[in-house]
């Protein structure tokens, strides 16, 4: 462990913190395309629109799970992931968790205001999971790098 | 350099003659959190080791240290 | 006899963790119900039961229960070690949503599950999830 590798865990961290939010906005923004057009998608690039909402879904989760940086060296990767950014992960689950359940509440009374399918509902689901998770853990990693 | 933390709960406590739950009441936690501290397998915070220090009546570092694994 | 503050916390904490496997063993037996019957998920009256359990069993896994109980005992019941057994409970039940709702978005194109049947089947399953490890982490 270098002073180089802690400046550079330093730095990425501070990227990260800054990153996670856009990376949820982004994210929640791209959702849009799926609701315009509700139709099965039955053209290949409707599967691929479905292949890369998967895909990027499960970038972000593996992300949110990792810490990202997945390029970088160990002994710096094990500096981004502290004490303190492993309690602020779990706390972003937490709330992620508790988002998505109380989501799912509403889209099952919603429905009967604007009907829905199924595949629409999850889709709601993983967005929302994804997107809360990522906001918080990055608001949280943005505090605790205040005053620093 | 691999470390954990090691600690002398355990004997500390049975020298005094207490029970777990007896710690575990003057401390303000269960039972169960004093087991598994004893055993290593969880990690207590800052403020609880200063909590189980100052019931015991020793420093903090008689009771917990770090050991390295090599 | 009168139980000690601890002695009620480790009663408490006890039942606490056989409830959540009994709720968690409901909850799968519902999602069951619902994978098998999922047009009765538009009854009403099971929706509203529905809501009820869920928003419950979500109450009891943000906050520990025991609302009614002695703050000295319900400090000891959610104690460090409990709140860490909390989390880690919620992560598992955070990742399994994830999963079940990505299982049940491509299972729905040749399945295709109303509504909600589709919500109430992952609610179940991920609530249950994290209750099954609650009561796994305080119980052992």
């Amino acid at each position: 462990m270098t002073s180089s590798d802690i400046d550079t865990a330093d730095r990425l961290t501070r990227r990260r913190a800054r990153m996670l939010p856009f990376l949820a906005i982004i994210f929640l923004s791209q959702q849009v395309v799926y609701f315009v057009d509700r139709n099965p998608p039955v053209r290949t690039v409707d599967h691929v629109k479905v292949g890369a909402w998967l895909v990027l879904s499960v970038v972000l989760l593996l992300a949110l799970a990792t810490g990202g940086f997945w390029l970088k060296p160990r002994n710096v990767r094990a500096l981004m992931d502290d004490d303190v950014t492993r309690a602020n992960r779990a706390e972003a689950f937490r709330i992620g968790f508790l988002v998505t359940m109380s989501a799912g509440i509403g889209l099952y009374f919603l429905d009967q205001l604007a009907p829905m399918s199924g595949r629409e509902a999850v889709h709601i689901l993983v967005t929302i999971g994804i997107a809360t998770a990522l906001i918080v853990f990055g608001m949280l990693e943005r505090r605790a790098l205040r005053d620093g | 350099m691999a470390e954990r933390l090691a600690n002398r709960l355990l004997e500390v406590r049975t020298e005094q003659g207490l029970t777990q739950a007896a710690l575990a009441e003057l401390v303000g936690v269960s039972r169960k959190t004093v087991n598994t501290v004893e055993n290593g397998v969880f990690v207590p915070s800052t403020t609880l080791a200063l909590k189980l220090a100052r019931a015991l009546g020793q420093p903090v570092e008689a009771l917990f240290s770090l050991v390295s694994d090599d | 006899m009168t139980l000690s503050p601890v002695e009620q916390a480790d009663r408490n904490s006890r039942n606490r963790g056989l409830l959540m496997a009994i709720a968690a063993t409901v909850q799968l037996a519902l999602a069951l119900f619902s994978a098998l019957d999922p047009a009765g998920t538009t009854d009403p009256v099971r929706g509203i039961v529905w809501a009820i359990l869920t928003l419950l069993w979500l109450l009891l896994l943000a906050t520990g229960g025991g609302v009614l109980l002695n703050r000295q005992v319900r400090s000891m019941m959610n104690d460090e070690v409990s709140l860490l057994n909390r989390r880690r409970a919620i992560e598992s039940g955070f990742w399994t949503a994830m999963a079940a709702a990505i299982a049940l978005y491509f299972a729905s194109y040749s399945w295709p599950v109303p509504v909600r049947g589709a919500l109430a089947i992952l609610t179940e399953v991920a609530i249950a999830t994290a209750l099954i490890r609650y009561a796994w982490l305080e119980l052992r």
